[in-house]
């Protein structure tokens, strides 16, 4: 091959530009459109049905690596006896305390890693989003299986209500109150027993906690 | 003589150390435990007053309420329910008893308290089974609603929120619950006679929890002492088997029905 001999563009290339050169700049526009808005709607058929309620929160960053480390206690069933028995964990000094919580309670909702302790929370339970407002009042909004997935029993439902307001407030007592949501909708209780319809706070009087 | 004394030592050994005399004397202590009531008896409680006693077997219809191996929460609160009226109206001419439902039909828990407060009830006791995701929690529970009694405060021309209501008889509500609490832990004198269906006293005492406050939306509305029992919780095998049994059942409902009874005999 002598030194002069062009080089020539890759076939690929002719083809895109005979392709191009077919469309005028406003039809181009247009089929780019319609390109982007297939691939949304794929997204969105291929991801419908899927539990995505919990990668919501927990794709949200909660932390940077730099972060200290701070310990926090969950409150799980006692599997021996009536009322809780609390598991140490780690979560991320986040600077927000919104995140701190965020991190909190998806590990609560995650539920027990062993046999020692019992998840009181119904099946499926996920954190959607949570909010403080400037009273520090928390707002919780739990996934649609908080309620549906609820069994009923006044126990049953109490346990489920204050699994999670005694963990938040064991472990951020500056906390004022909780207001749970359900599925971005208030609702009356979980399955008819007890109002979640105010703002509660702990109820540390179920013996056995720590 | 010191034959004789030998002999009195050898009795006393046979007597005292045997193990048969030990086990006997462990069961003449029993009997002695189990004949005596530690709470006091109540016979007569009418004195010429009708009261007026609203019972609300929880859930119904396509509300089921808890659902485990089989067992339906609604079916067993109208049983008991209809067990405890039963009792209530043989125990004197001086009470007369409602229910919230009288078969497996649906009504909310504000249906519910209106029409307790339109019988004009002096306490209501909404029956329910209790479920818990721990099948390790065992036994009865007496629940009455969470706040503070504003009674002393009440005002005849104050407008009265509807979730307020139970407020203002909040003490009493206690009163109701720590009564019925105390039965539920007392052996009582076996039930007999008039109701034509002795039964023994088998009620396992030890299972009684405690006196609990909780916003209760059963009791919301309910415009007298009001509580709510919990009859055992069903995920656990021994309260499931038990609620299952009717001659268990009965003896609940014989307890409950002592406490109500020791309980109206101050209302006036």
């Amino acid at each position: 091959m002598s030194e002069n001999t062009p080089i020539q563009p890759p076939v690929e290339n002719n083809i895109l530009k005979k392709i191009l050169t077919l469309f005028k700049p406003g039809q181009l526009v247009a089929l780019g459109i319609i390109v982007l808005c297939l691939i949304v709607l794929f997204v969105i058929v291929s991801n419908f049905g899927k539990k995505t309620t919990q990668s919501l929160v927990a794709s949200y960053q909660l932390y940077s690596q730099g972060d200290a480390k701070q310990t926090v206690l969950l409150f799980f069933g006692n599997p021996k006896t009536e009322g809780f028995k609390t598991v140490p964990a780690i979560i991320f000094n986040s600077v927000l305390q919104i995140n701190r919580i965020k991190q909190l309670l998806i590990l609560l909702t995650d539920g027990p890693k062993n046999n020692d302790t019992v998840n009181l929370l119904p099946q499926g339970t996920t954190l959607k989003d949570a909010y403080l407002d400037a009273n520090s009042i928390l707002y919780l909004d739990m996934s649609a299986e908080y309620s549906a997935n609820c069994k009923g029993g006044t126990t049953g439902e109490y346990e489920a209500i204050y699994t999670i307001i005694n963990t938040v407030s064991y472990n951020f007592p500056w906390v004022n109150g909780v207001k749970f949501v359900i599925n971005g909708m208030e609702k009356e209780s979980l399955a008819g027993h007890i109002s979640i319809k105010s703002i509660m706070t702990a109820d540390m009087d179920l013996s056995n906690y720590k | 003589m010191k034959e004789q004394k030998h002999k009195v030592q050898r009795m006393n050994q046979i007597m005292f150390k045997s193990p048969l005399f030990i086990a006997l004397l462990l069961v003449l202590s029993f009997w002695v435990y189990g004949e005596q009531s530690t709470v006091p008896p109540v016979v007569d409680i009418t004195q010429n007053i009708t009261h007026v006693v609203v019972i609300d077997p929880a859930h119904g219809g396509n509300d089921l309420g808890v659902n485990s191996h089989g067992l339906l929460e609604k079916d067993i609160n109208l049983k008991v329910a209809k067990i405890l009226k039963d009792k209530l109206e043989t125990q004197g001419s001086g009470i007369t008893v409602f229910l919230t439902r009288e078969n497996d039909s649906f009504s909310t828990p504000v249906d519910r308290a209106g029409f307790a407060n339109n019988k004009k009830g002096q306490l209501y006791i909404s029956i329910h089974s209790d479920y818990s995701a721990n099948p390790n929690t065992e036994g009865y529970e007496v629940y009455y609603s969470v706040g503070t009694d504003v009674a002393s405060n009440k005002d005849k021309t104050d407008i009265i929120d509807w979730t307020k209501v139970q407020l203002y008889h909040i003490n009493e509500s206690i009163r109701l619950a720590t009564d019925i609490g105390q039965y539920m832990q007392a052996q009582l004198i076996q039930e007999t006679g008039e109701t034509g269906n002795t039964v023994r006293d088998s009620l396992v005492l030890s299972k009684y929890r405690k006196e609990k406050s909780a916003a209760l939306i059963s009791l919301e509305g309910v415009d007298m002492p009001a509580v709510v029992i919990e009859l055992g919780n069903i995920n656990n095998a021994s309260d499931d088997s038990y609620l299952k049994d009717d001659k268990s059942i009965n003896t609940m409902a014989y307890h409950i029905k002592e406490a109500v009874c020791y309980f109206l005999k101050d209302i006036k």
